[in-house]
């Protein structure tokens, strides 16, 4: 920048000026008119700071690539995953699906039957009614808790036999 | 900087030798005109370029960029998974799965015929047919790269395949329709089309629920198919298809199409079906049909792609109607249970019209009068006594009576092209049409319209709505109960009782002795009658045989119908009440209903009833499974190739199951001794 006088330094030239007067020891320009003076950094201070900023951006620079690389690295390696269980669950719901469908045809009535056929089974020609005694166990509402197997086992043979 | 810079050099003085080069060194001389000439070109063609750019991305960029998206986007659908259907109990009636289809790249096939040679016993489809896919190359312009050769196969099969390595043979996944339960309910479930939409049965009436919403992927791929990484990628996943919860028990289902088989196969019959209504309830909790032995195949329970019949066959119910007559009658005080009647053999009932007859003489009482009460009427099932009954109401109440119990409108189970039956309205009556219908005939009904009538006096007089439909699971699991449908009272609880008293006595020593229960009281009602010909009039010798009921009859659980498209002269005491036992016993005690009579008081009353009336027969009352069946229908046989025979069922079949008076009779086993009403020709009186 140029030091030209300003308006008010052409009005009265031996005011004296402070921030855009001529630096004391500065050489005045071929037209006469003074130029401003400034107090310059030190040459070192700048360089220094010039230095730091150019190093922060440079370092910002990288370390803002290398969290993008590394984030994308991350963000395909996720997708690698997500593909991987994607698939596996897949499959594993497949297998659900073809065990389902083997425990349904298993135990379907058409497939029980001929097992049972084919183990010599026949059906009973009567059914045998056992009269319950006076102590057998009340019969379940439907809303309590289910014992278990064995005490209902325990329970039921005892109230229809006593004595055994 | 000016420092560094040459001195300016000072302009040359112009000579002659320098005019002699004038030209050149005017050119050299104005750089200026040439590097604003370049300068120009530039901007001109960059300036044109500009200009080019603009118009592609800003005039036409919408446009371009729409079509190297329709170039390179792809839309790959995402076929939603068809919802399951399962038994009440929760067991897989059908289910999609994914299966292998095995294909071929006819290009990459190298030897056609070994490859179709080695396949065939593969995948189990003709070689020929194979050699034919594998050989069609197409054409060098349009080659054809992609030929199916086996759908859906096992996963055994698609092992095998593989195994052989066969170039140009591959595989895709593909959806398929399994029903792990087999013949099991076939028809109820219905199949599936090609495409996977419901063809028949529950799949067809429910296929807007199991169908889900199908999904979309959108991918960006280059000419040659593969995804291009990093670009637009949008999926829309397919919603999975509601499950549905039928009110069908799997166990029980199999027991109904086991009896009813047998029992076709034991008969000859045509066809034959059975229903089982849980009566506190109303759900269907069986539902069978069986086609009958044709001279390409022999009897079979119905396929997926047969009529379920007991929704869609309609029939006159003959005799079962009485329920409705003698409801009617005794809810509006025409007669009560003890009402006496003077019953003749026949009734007139319009001049020029045959007289209605029962369908066996009464011999052994004074003038062929018997004198029975209403409850008797119901019990010996006669027609006389009910057409008496029906005499003392008017047209218009007979008419209210059937439709009151739902006859002529359909039933609220949903099922595709179920028809609402036929009724004569009151006006079309004429001499006849009354008495008819008091007695069964001039009405066609479905077996669901006529065991929703006996459930609602099962029920105390109040309709119970049958259903299907349990419920429905949503794609997220969430079970949604289905809708029942409130009752509506049609007779008082007093008739209602009344009526299972009267028809406990149908059991105890009537024409329903074969439908006893060892350990349970059973209400229900015999029915027969003869097959209306399409060509108008009724067969002389093909009866519909049925039998209705329900167990135990003092706090009903369920309600049973079982009827046979008889091909000779068959009953339903005979032929559909021991079916209708061996169901109903087996629904008894699979859902662990106390028995009600552990005295087997009624069961031995009418054991006894059924061998009076058949003291040449073993076991009068048991459905014939195992080497019995292979006995009957080796008889079956022999009665057939007799053709004086031909208008008589084999003696099992027509084995009465004779009332006290009908033993009385000392009539023989024959189409005439049965006590359950059959009138000569119904087309006579109607």
């Amino acid at each position: 920048m140029s030091a030209q006088p300003s308006p008010r330094t052409s009005q009265n030239p031996n005011a004296p000026t402070t921030e855009s007067g001529p630096r004391p020891g500065s050489t005045p320009r071929g037209d006469g008119a003074r130029a401003r003076l400034t107090v310059a950094p030190e040459v070192a201070r700048r360089r220094l700071r010039a230095r730091l900023m150019v190093w922060t951006a440079v370092l910002v620079t990288v370390a803002s690539l290398f969290t993008l690389v590394a984030f994308h690295v991350f963000a395909a390696q996720s997708a690698f995953t997500l593909e991987r269980l994607s698939k596996d669950r897949a499959n594993e719901q497949l297998r659900y699906e073809r065990l389902r469908e083997q425990v349904a045809s298993l135990s379907s009535a058409q497939n029980v039957i001929v097992a049972s056929k084919g183990l010599g089974m026949v059906p009973g020609n009567s059914v045998i009614e056992l009269p319950a005694g006076a102590t057998a166990p009340p019969p379940p509402t439907g809303d309590e808790f289910p014992r278990s197997s064995i005490e209902s086992y325990d329970q039921t043979k005892n109230a229809l036999d006593p004595t055994g | 900087m000016v420092a560094g810079r040459p001195p300016v050099r000072p302009r040359p003085v112009t000579t002659t030798k320098a005019k002699a080069h004038a030209p050149r060194a005017a050119r050299a001389a104005r750089p200026a005109r040439r590097l604003g000439v370049c300068s120009a070109l530039l901007i001109l063609a960059f300036g044109a370029l500009a200009a080019r750019v603009g118009q592609l991305q800003l005039a036409d960029g919408s446009r371009y960029k729409h079509l190297s998206l329709d170039l390179a986007l792809h839309k790959i659908p995402l076929t939603a998974e068809r919802g399951s259907i399962f038994d009440t109990n929760g067991r897989d009636l059908a289910m999609s799965i994914e299966r292998t289809t095995v294909y071929a790249d006819p290009t990459l096939v190298t030897d056609p015929a070994t490859e179709a040679a080695t396949l065939a016993p593969v995948v189990h489809v003709s070689e020929k047919a194979l050699f034919q896919a594998l050989s069609d190359k197409g054409t060098a312009h349009s080659p054809r790269r992609f030929v199916y050769l086996a759908h859906t196969v096992t996963d055994t099969v698609a092992q095998a395949v593989q195994t052989l390595k066969l170039p140009g043979i591959g595989f895709v996944p593909e959806s398929a329709r399994s029903y792990p339960a087999g013949a099991v309910g076939a028809a109820v479930v219905g199949e599936v089309h090609a495409d996977g939409s419901g063809a028949a049965g529950v799949e067809q009436q429910y296929n807007s629920l199991l169908t889900g919403k199908s999904g979309e992927l959108t991918v960006e791929q280059d000419p040659l198919g593969h995804d291009i990484p990093d670009t637009q990628r949008t999926q829309v996943d397919a919603e999975r298809g509601t499950d549905v919860v039928l009110t069908i028990d799997e166990d029980l289902q199999w027991q109904a199409e086991y009896s009813l088989l047998d029992q076709v196969k034991a008969t000859g019959a045509k066809s034959g079906m059975a229903v089982v209504v849980d009566v506190t309830n109303g759900n269907v909790i069986a539902m069978a049909s069986v086609l009958g032995a044709s001279p390409t195949t022999p009897a079979h329970v119905a396929d997926s792609g047969d009529n379920n019949a007991p929704l869609t066959q309609l029939f006159e119910p003959g005799s079962t109607n009485k329920l409705i007559t003698l409801s009617w009658a005794l809810e509006h005080g025409y007669v009560t249970p003890d009402t006496m009647f003077d019953v003749p053999y026949s009734i007139p009932v319009a001049k020029g019209v045959a007289p209605y007859i029962d369908a066996e003489a009464h011999t052994g009482v004074p003038g062929g009068i018997e004198h029975w009460t209403t409850a008797d009427i119901l019990r010996e099932s006669s027609n006389v006594g009910t057409i008496e009954i029906a005499q003392r109401m008017k047209n218009q109440e007979m008419a209210d009576a059937v439709r009151a119990f739902g006859l002529g409108t359909q039933t609220p189970v949903a099922w595709p092209y179920q028809p609402a039956g036929l009724l004569l309205s009151p006006s079309q009556y004429y001499a006849t049409g009354k008495y008819a219908t008091a007695i069964g005939y001039g009405v066609s009904v479905t077996a669901m319209q006529m065991l929703d009538a006996f459930a609602t006096i099962a029920n105390g007089g109040v309709t119970r709505p049958p259903h299907l439909l349990d419920a429905t699971i949503d794609s997220n699991g969430v079970r949604h109960p289905a809708p029942v449908n409130e009752g509506t009272r049609v007779v008082s609880t007093n008739t209602a009782s009344l009526m299972t008293q009267m028809l406990q006595g149908v059991i105890s020593n009537g024409t329903g002795a074969c439908a006893a229960i060892p350990g349970y009281n059973v209400a229900g009602k015999t029915g027969t009658a003869k097959t209306a010909l399409a060509t108008g009039g009724y067969a002389s010798a093909a009866t519909m045989a049925s039998f209705i009921g329900y167990a135990p009859a003092a706090k009903p659980r369920f309600a049973t119908l079982v009827a046979l498209d008889e091909n000779n002269l068959s009953y339903g005491g005979a032929v559909a009440a021991p079916v209708f036992s061996e169901i109903t016993q087996f629904a008894l005690q699979q859902y662990g209903v106390a028995p009600t009579d552990l005295a087997n008081t009624q069961y031995s009353a009418a054991q006894l009833t059924a061998k009076a009336a058949n003291a040449n027969v073993n076991n009068p009352c048991a459905v014939p499974h195992g080497s019995d069946l292979a006995v009957a229908q080796a008889n079956l046989a022999h009665v057939q190739m007799k053709p004086a025979a031909g208008s008589h069922a084999p003696s099992r079949t027509v084995s009465k199951t004779a009332s006290d008076s009908t033993a009385k009779s000392g009539a023989t086993a024959g189409a005439k001794a049965t006590t359950d009403s059959l009138p000569p020709d119904p087309s006579k009186h109607t």
